[in-house]
């Protein structure tokens, strides 16, 4: 099932201030989003208006194509995997999971034997024989978290939507529910919608990236594109490792306010700006220039590298250069793979190629 | 902890302890329930045979036949019963009212739910019997409806009521306010209806609390004693409680018949909170 957002605003009831800001976004059948974003970015506020737990002060949400702004959280028929799990501590696991099926109208309700037999098969897929009995209490945090899916997903539901559901997790345990998770997804044919600060989990789970900041989706697309083409400074902040380097644009040409660091073509009008760049994309000259590297690290090809130039000194990972010694004196910088930014947003197109800059899948009002 | 060690060896020694001073606490809670709880209650237990084993044993056997002390304690505990049970819905909606809604003046009415603790129990009585009596206020317009409140059993369970209802409201809002939104939330999503939610997984989760709300109303309804003689009317063999007809006893100098109602009335209650108790175990698996 698809979902599709058509510039969703959320005002805070509080103060008034857009929580969600005119977002647009489709979630494509069968595929696997992440709502990805620092916190308090709209995320979790999104992904309740989905669900219809909160109310939308303008836009519409969609779900296979019709509209459900009227209809109850009820009656949408989505499941919502919680931050904190959110289960029934007076119910076993059992009666945790056959909840939703056990409330329906009598008309649509199926018999009790249907309803264990459901919750057998469930407990089953989650890994959770025999636990039936249990109490939530009883359970360790991974065992909630996956006795939380299974009752959202006792309903058959059409869309899936969790909320930070690894938060409360230690990192094992995580990597182990993450990969699980996915293949669920892809067994059961599911629409899955995750919120999640975490880029990582993001990009190992998701094949469709979000990106949230401040209510709107800054960028939308693989984990890659957003890796290789960010559409703004924030979105090359947030996916991956940056170096910056501070400078200005003289003559159509960007220099750096440390010495020792290659001018390079920019053609933009005369101004202060940064450099933005990926630390594997740097670029060690030997001798071009009076700058001092130091390797203080190997890894394979890579090396961390204290780059010393007067005063300063930068720490970076990147390529060794071919046939250098473990101190290169008299070294220089290129750092024209990056991308020159100005405020919020990049001042230049590269000519390098690879480099497209994207459009912000959400525009402002 | 320097403290266990200023004390008799046979205390645990807990050495790791945070709060300091548990020896001198443990030797402190034990005198106070020595001298304030055990020792009147032993006396309650010894006075009956105070003249001798028999005159014991025959008292017992009057009792037993007393008509009167039986339907005292049969009002009593019925009236007890009845009134925290009719705490328990008024002392429901409250506490919700309080936890979950914005009404204006949340705290005045926050801080008058205990005012029936402050108010001196006669004072109770007295302002109930004016109210519902058969001049009074509402009980008045009852009367022409044939209800009537003042000096029948429904007054003692009124007055009940009023003392036992912030037991009810202060047990039951604290669970309430930490009661988790997103399980409601969890349970709307899955497509229950409201009152699904409510009956399904909020009361479920606020059963314990009701029963130590209606434990503590019921036993604070056995003794009760101020609030209820005004309003009662007090007739033997109708509208007589247990605690008055000691009074009424002590009064025609019969120490030994006092204190077996006393008996009887301490030992009731043990059993009735005992068994109180073992309902909230059972009703608090889940929990915890």
């Amino acid at each position: 099932m698809s979902v599709h957002l058509d510039h969703i605003i959320r005002v805070s009831p509080q103060n008034g201030r857009p929580i969600v800001n005119d977002v647009s976004l489709t979630v494509e059948d069968g595929s696997f989003t992440a709502l990805v974003g620092p916190s308090g970015a709209g995320k979790t506020s999104l992904l309740r208006v989905i669900a219809g737990l909160d109310g939308h002060q303008g836009g519409t949400v969609s779900i296979d194509g019709a509209r459900v702004d009227n209809v109850n959280a009820r009656d949408r028929n989505i499941g919502f995997v919680f931050q904190h799990y959110a289960l029934f501590a007076h119910m076993t696991v059992a009666a945790n999971i056959g909840f939703g099926l056990s409330i329906r109208p009598r008309r649509s309700r199926p018999g009790r034997a249907e309803i264990e037999r459901r919750v057998a098969e469930l407990l089953e897929l989650m890994q959770l024989s025999g636990m039936g009995s249990r109490y939530p209490h009883e359970l360790s945090g991974g065992q909630r978290q996956r006795v939380a899916l299974a009752r959202a997903l006792a309903t058959e539901p059409r869309v899936l939507l969790l909320d930070e559901p690894f938060g409360a997790l230690d990192p094992v345990v995580r990597r182990q529910i993450r990969g699980w998770l996915r293949d669920l997804h892809e067994r059961l044919g599911l629409t899955t919608i995750l919120v999640t600060h975490d880029r990582q989990e993001a990009t190992e789970l998701a094949d469709t990236i979000a990106l949230m900041r401040h209510g709107r989706v800054v960028q939308t697309g693989t984990a890659q594109q957003l890796e290789d083409t960010p559409a703004d400074p924030f979105v090359m902040e947030f996916t991956g490792d940056v170096i910056r380097i501070p400078g200005r644009i003289d003559r159509g040409l960007f220099v750096a306010d440390m010495p020792d660091i290659r001018a390079f073509a920019a053609n933009a009008a005369d101004g202060r700006g940064e450099v933005l760049i990926r630390p594997a994309d740097i670029r060690l000259l030997p001798d071009a220039g009076s700058a001092m590297a130091w390797l203080r690290q190997t890894r394979g090809m890579i090396g961390t590298y204290d780059f010393t130039t007067g005063t300063q000194t930068l720490r970076f990972e990147t390529v060794i250069p071919a046939g250098a010694a473990p101190i290169i004196v008299n070294c220089a910088l290129d750092i024209s793979a990056g991308r020159i930014a100005q405020g919020d947003g990049w001042i230049e197109r590269q000519e390098t190629g690879v480099a497209q800059p994207a459009t912000p899948q959400s525009t402002g009002p | 902890m320097t403290g266990a060690r200023a004390f008799p060896l046979w205390l645990p020694r807990r050495q790791h302890d945070a709060l300091p001073g548990f020896g001198p606490g443990l030797a402190l809670t034990l005198f106070w329930l020595g001298t304030m709880v055990v020792l009147p209650l032993a006396a309650l237990i010894v006075r009956p045979w105070g003249e001798g084993l028999h005159s014991g044993m025959q008292a017992f056997g009057h009792a037993a036949h007393d008509g009167r002390m039986l339907s005292a304690l049969g009002t009593s505990f019925g009236s007890a019963l009845m009134g925290a049970l009719a705490d328990l819905v008024p002392g429901l909606l409250i506490a919700w009212a309080l936890v979950r809604s914005d009404i204006p003046g949340r705290g005045l009415i926050d801080m008058v739910i205990e005012l029936p603790f402050a108010l001196p129990t006669a004072v109770v009585g007295i302002t109930l019997a004016t109210l519902y009596g058969p001049n009074g206020w509402i009980g008045g317009p009852l009367a022409h409806l044939g209800v009537h409140v003042a000096f029948t059993q429904s007054g003692i369970v009124l007055a009940l009521m009023f003392v036992g209802l912030p037991f009810v409201v202060r047990t039951v809002a604290p669970v309430l306010r930490n009661l988790p939104r997103d399980v409601e939330e969890a349970a709307e999503i899955l497509g229950a209806s409201r009152v699904q939610i409510v009956t399904r997984v909020v009361l479920p989760a606020l059963y314990p609390a009701l029963v130590t709300a209606f434990g503590m109303a019921f036993a604070r309804g056995i003794g009760e004693y101020g609030s209820v003689i005004f309003i009662a009317g007090n007739q033997p063999f109708h509208t007589e409680i247990a605690p008055l007809l000691i009074v009424i006893r002590l009064q025609e100098y019969d120490t030994q018949g006092a204190t077996l109602i006393g008996l009887v009335l301490v030992a009731i209650s043990l059993v009735s909170l005992a068994a109180i108790r073992l309902l909230q175990r059972h009703l608090s698996h889940g929990a915890g």
